[in-house]
């Protein structure tokens, strides 16, 4: 809890960007992207190592680094498909089964599904993977795939429906999807919104949250938000855009409020694709701009409207009961943990496991840039 | 010697159109969005160097649209040689876009809300703690006047 509020953070990734797990021609370069976005996001006290981030990242330590290192009390971990960049699709069914095993209250998972395999094989899937997480809450798309390239529409009766029916079927709550930020070069179209307006449409009783909400199509976002019960705006990345550009995140942020309200945004990190606490702490600590508030005649971004952002909202989404969960870990060994050490600086679990402190480390790193002639972050 | 004409140059950098307004189907270009801040032409030696930022600090379109200005440069009468390099900490916002370009980006979505009628949130009717409290009775009964949990 951050100041007594619960915090969820509505995305987390154990990524396995091992040089081994990356698949094909485009496969290499989103794994270098990923860790150049990682190293040019954050500030160097919350950047990970190279060698630590471009590997097999473990759950333990992922569900440590939240659970000791910040305020979050609550994980949610969306099982990837980026099955054509990735042997293992990156964030894979064997961690979301390990995640709800071992941290059965500290986390809930989406399914990964990649409906370009055909409704038949996805919906095969589907099955396949709620047997091994029958208590899964959702489920993730990608909106395409490469090698050879493919991609689909949220709002196709043929390809989609039929999914969004065993979904249903399933007890599944929601339907994630990827937007905003395209996976390398690749046609823009599919990371638009305007799809997931149909698919709300078409199936009231479950939730569609755009994931990267805010990176791109803020105002068409906005107005699916204020449009459609049904239809949630997840930060995942967008909120490092307080570490990079806070006043575009006050942006983006003002607008879905103007026209989303209060109860349509969820907070989300993507740890480990940054430390969880740093833009958790510049989020609670925000204030919008005078011009915003007065263009957007807003509230104050007071204790309550920021409590729902940082996990009311997910939990009424989902139909999670917030504080009977919160009174469920209250003084779990998590609660202890943290408490006795009064919250631990960035990356000391993982430090801890690599057997060299964090600042060291990086040091390390950029001591070794300097020698080789290369930039902080570039390619080794 | 001709001098690089400056109305040319950003004639290219506009040819140029930037992804997302494409998307929305209002194209814009480069220049209009503001997305080329830094633009020196050198008559002397016949260059251009132009330095961009993104409208996001991870759009994957940088190099893509880096690459299109230099060739779009590459063939204004005049330019030997073109340079486009990205400043990938440069702070963009909605406000850089030109003016007119806004108003064409403005009354496309103006065509949206007034199609689909979209209304806005009405703030009116938020009353924070309360309706924090009111939407989950458990909740409620654990949290004090500021939304804390007890």
């Amino acid at each position: 809890m951050i100041d007594g509020i619960p915090v969820i953070d509505g995305v987390v990734h154990p990524f396995n960007l091992s040089e081994s797990n990356a698949k094909g021609a485009i496969g290499p370069l989103v794994r270098e992207g990923f860790y150049q976005l990682h190293s040019h996001w954050n500030p160097a006290e919350t950047q990970a190592p190279r060698s630590w981030f471009q590997a097999d990242q473990s759950v333990t330590t992922l569900m440590d680094t939240l659970c000791l290192e910040s305020a979050v009390d609550v994980a949610v971990y969306h099982t990837l498909r980026l099955d054509s960049l990735f042997h293992d699709g990156l964030c894979s069914r064997a961690k979301a089964v390990q995640l709800r095993a071992e941290h059965p209250t500290r986390s809930f998972v989406y399914l990964g599904l990649d409906p370009t395999l055909g409704v038949a094989r996805t919906l095969d899937d589907l099955d396949e993977q709620f047997a091994e997480v029958p208590d899964a809450i959702g489920v993730k798309f990608y909106p395409d795939q490469v090698d050879p390239y493919r991609t689909f529409r949220m709002d196709d009766p043929e390809a989609l429906f039929p999914i969004y029916e065993r979904v249903r079927e399933r007890g599944l709550k929601v339907v994630a999807v990827h937007k905003a930020l395209p996976n390398g070069p690749v046609p823009l179209a599919p990371y638009r919104i305007d799809d997931v307006e149909g698919a709300a449409m078409a199936f009231p009783d479950l939730s569609f949250e755009i994931v990267h909400a805010g990176m791109a199509f803020v105002d068409e976002t906005a107005y699916a938000l204020a449009r459609f019960p049904n239809v949630f705006a997840n930060f995942e990345v967008t909120s490092l855009l307080l570490l990079k550009a806070p006043r575009l995140f006050q942006e983006a942020l003002a607008t879905m409020l103007f026209w989303g309200g209060p109860t349509k945004i969820i907070w989300a990190t993507g740890a480990n694709f940054t430390h969880p606490q740093l833009a958790l702490e510049k989020f609670w600590n925000l204030e919008l701009d005078g011009d915003l508030v007065d263009r957007y005649q807003l509230p104050p971004l007071d204790r309550a409207l920021k409590a729902r952002i940082l996990g009311q909202n997910w939990a009424d989404m989902v139909g999670i009961d917030l504080g009977a969960h919160m009174a469920s870990i209250a003084g779990d060994d998590w609660d202890r943990r943290r408490d006795a050490d009064g919250g631990l600086a960035p990356y000391t679990v993982w430090a801890d496991r690599m057997g060299v402190a964090h600042l060291e480390a990086m040091a390390a790193q950029e001591t070794a840039a300097g020698a080789a002639g290369f930039q902080h972050g570039a390619p080794t | 010697m001709t001098g690089i004409d400056r109305h040319a140059v950003d004639e290219a950098l506009d040819r140029v159109v930037d992804p997302c307004s494409n998307a929305l189907g209002e194209p814009l270009g480069l220049r209009e969005m503001g997305l080329t801040p830094s633009v020196d032409i050198d008559d002397a030696s016949g260059t251009v160097t132009v330095t961009m930022r993104l409208t996001s600090p991870c759009c994957e379109y940088g190099p893509t649209m880096a690459l299109a200005v230099e060739q779009e440069l590459a063939a204004v009468p005049g330019v030997r040689s073109a340079t486009v390099t990205i400043d990938y900490g440069a702070a963009w916002t909605p406000a850089e876009i030109m003016p007119n370009a806004s108003v064409r980006l403005a009354e496309r979505r103006s065509h949206t809300i007034s199609v689909f009628d979209v209304q806005p949130y009405e703030w009116s009717t938020w009353k924070s703690t309360e309706s924090l409290q009111g939407s989950d009775p458990l909740l409620t009964s654990r949290l004090d006047s500021t939304g804390a949990l007890s």
